[in-house]
């Protein structure tokens, strides 16, 4: 399997622990015996989470918890990474760690996929951004090239003229500069997906 | 997908034997309800005899004219009557005493010179509401008919009559219950309770859990995009339900036939502990249904968005399990192929077998096969509402 998929309704088994979680995940990806025990223990090494991998889940906080979610989700190296919405909901600190969770999938080489209603947090991490609204691809780019495309100083702004407004309406000037790029991103006005490689 | 099915089952497993909540409504109340019925049987078997052979005191007037032989067969048949000054009319009417026995002067001459003699016996059938038990003369009844049969043969006697004349025809009745029909004669009603409560109750807790459970938590999701098939994701935790349905089962049935059968004579009240045959059969029977019972409970518990909704969806499902149990104990088929029926043809196999005092293999055969078919029709339906976008997205 080439891609793992990390929604934002993901929960964690409150009566396992992390490292359980990571080795019933893996196990569905063809990998078992030293192989899996191995893997477990790079994920958990790779997200920091050695104090608490033999801990049940409950009572995590939602960073310890996004960290099981997306450790369960790499268990198995995957190539590419699809996340909804990865760090929405958290604490400050829990976003920090998640933000730094993608950085560094980045740097191995993974391809990122997420979406993100944050514009700084897209701005940070994405190499390309794709804007969203209506379930339509707005415009396409590097975040650079977006404010330059808007005339904006700041990917935010570059996204609500690209939005077509604060009630996101599509502006048909930017929809044709991209109009080939179509996707269902399907979830309302306004999102926006990153791609991080 | 053999891997993946014995993935998930092992974690469902691992997840429901470390959930204390599940654990005790899968196994310690099935298991408590089994040493409970397995306990109240015997004691309430002494308990009648212990009402049966107590002491009957019954207030009377009159005491004095009663034949004095009378009075002693009264005696043997633990019956005393007490002297009630007052007026026992008004008190057994206004419910104060259940009975009375009152003797009119000239009783014991009538029965020295052969006129009828009788005795007024007042009761109130009210007394004691209705759960009461009122007053049963029976014991009453069967001193007076052994004090005319004394009085009879003496009048015989006299007139040197043979006092065979006067029974026509007797009737000995002899019981031909073997000790392992006596012994699963109890067992034929309660276990078939005991086998309906727990194939119910036993894995639902868990069905609901890894379906609606998941759900809830949002676990499923992540589960459903990982490559196992639809199948193997049913399968795994099917097998997981159908384990822990089984697992109070065999406990709960264990536990009854240690109980019933290592109790002590003093509570056991002569009667027979519970045969081998019955045990084996209960589980022979019981465990195809558990089978179509865990899919049933699957089925009803992925359509649920919620663990309180699958709940309330799995609640006539335990139902439609408890009451063909309810009434084949209460009234057990006398045809075979009526163990052939889903649901109810177990329960009608285990009570054939207590009937039988024996292991019935057809009953055992019919039962498990009417299990196994109405699973093998059930399983496609349930497998198909498993699929994904069925399960994610359906309200």
């Amino acid at each position: 399997m080439c891609s793992s998929d990390l929604t934002d309704s993901s929960g964690t088994y409150p009566r396992l622990t992390p490292r359980e979680h990571f080795t019933y995940f893996g196990g569905f990806y063809g990998l078992y015996g030293p192989e899996l025990g191995a893997r477990v223990q790079a994920v958990i090494d790779m997200l920091g989470m050695g104090d608490f991998a033999d801990r049940r889940t409950q009572g995590f906080s939602r960073g310890q918890r996004q960290k099981v979610i997306l450790g369960r989700a790499l268990v198995h190296d995957p190539r590419n990474v699809i996340m909804d919405e990865p760090t929405s909901g958290l604490d400050v600190m829990a976003v920090r760690e998640t933000r730094d969770v993608i950085r560094m999938l980045r740097d191995r080489g993974h391809c990122v996929l997420f979406t993100t209603h944050y514009m700084d947090e897209a701005a940070k991490l994405c190499d390309r951004v794709a804007i969203i609204t209506r379930g339509r691809i707005a415009a396409v780019g590097s975040p650079t090239e977006l404010m330059e495309k808007t005339g904006c100083d700041s990917l935010e702004d570059a996204f609500v003229a690209l939005a077509g407004g604060a009630q996101g309406l599509l502006v048909s000037e930017y929809a044709s500069a991209d109009g080939d790029a179509q996707g269902n991103g399907g979830s309302g006005n306004g999102n926006a997906v990153r791609r991080a490689r | 997908m053999s891997r993946d099915v014995m993935n998930i089952w092992r974690k469902e497993i691992t997840d429901t034997v470390r959930d204390r909540k599940g654990m005790t409504q899968a196994i310690v109340i099935p298991l408590v309800i089994g040493i409970f019925y397995a306990s109240f049987t015997p004691m309430l078997m002494k308990a009648m005899t212990a009402r049966r052979e107590k002491p009957l005191t019954i207030p009377a007037q009159g005491i004095a004219y009663a034949d004095a032989r009378l009075l002693d067969v009264f005696g043997k048949y633990g019956i005393t009557l007490e002297e009630y000054e007052g007026d026992l009319e008004a008190v057994i009417q206004d419910a104060k005493k259940e009975s009375g026995l009152v003797f009119e002067p000239g009783f014991t001459e009538d029965v020295a010179k052969e006129r009828p003699a009788t005795a007024r016996l007042l009761t109130n059938s009210t007394a004691g509401g209705i759960f009461g038990g009122g007053f049963s003369d029976t014991r009453l009844q069967l001193a007076v008919g052994a004090y005319n049969q004394m009085i009879v043969a003496e009048r015989m006697a006299a007139r040197e009559v043979d006092l065979s004349i006067l029974v026509p025809v007797a009737l000995n009745t002899e019981d031909l219950a073997t000790p392992e029909q006596r012994g699963a004669f109890f067992a034929s009603f309660y276990l078939t309770l005991l086998v309906a409560v727990t194939v119910a109750q036993g894995g639902l807790f868990v069905a609901i859990d890894v379906t609606a459970g998941e759900k809830e938590r949002g676990t499923l999701e992540s589960l459903l995009v990982t490559p196992a098939s639809d199948m193997a994701v049913f399968l795994g935790k099917l097998g997981a339900v159908f384990t822990i349905s089984v697992i109070p089962l065999i406990l709960t049935l264990m536990a009854f036939w240690a109980v019933s059968n290592l109790m002590p004579p003093s509570l056991a009240a002569g009667n027979e502990g519970l045969p081998g045959f019955v045990l084996a059969g209960s589980l022979l029977t019981g465990i195809p249904l558990a089978l179509v019972v865990s899919v049933a409970q699957m089925m009803i518990s992925v359509r649920a968005r919620t663990f309180r909704d699958a709940q309330s969806a799995a609640t006539p499902l335990t139902f439609a399990v408890m009451i063909p149990g309810f009434v084949a104990a209460f009234s057990q088929a006398k045809a075979l192929w009526a163990c052939l029926i889903p649901v109810y043809g177990p329960f009608a196999a285990l009570g054939r077998m207590a009937q039988a005092g024996g292991l019935q293999w057809d009953a055992v055969a019919l039962s498990a096969v009417g299990s196994v078919i109405a699973a093998a029709l059930v399983l496609p339906a349930a497998v198909k509402m498993f699929t994904r976008e069925t399960l994610l997205y359906r309200s």
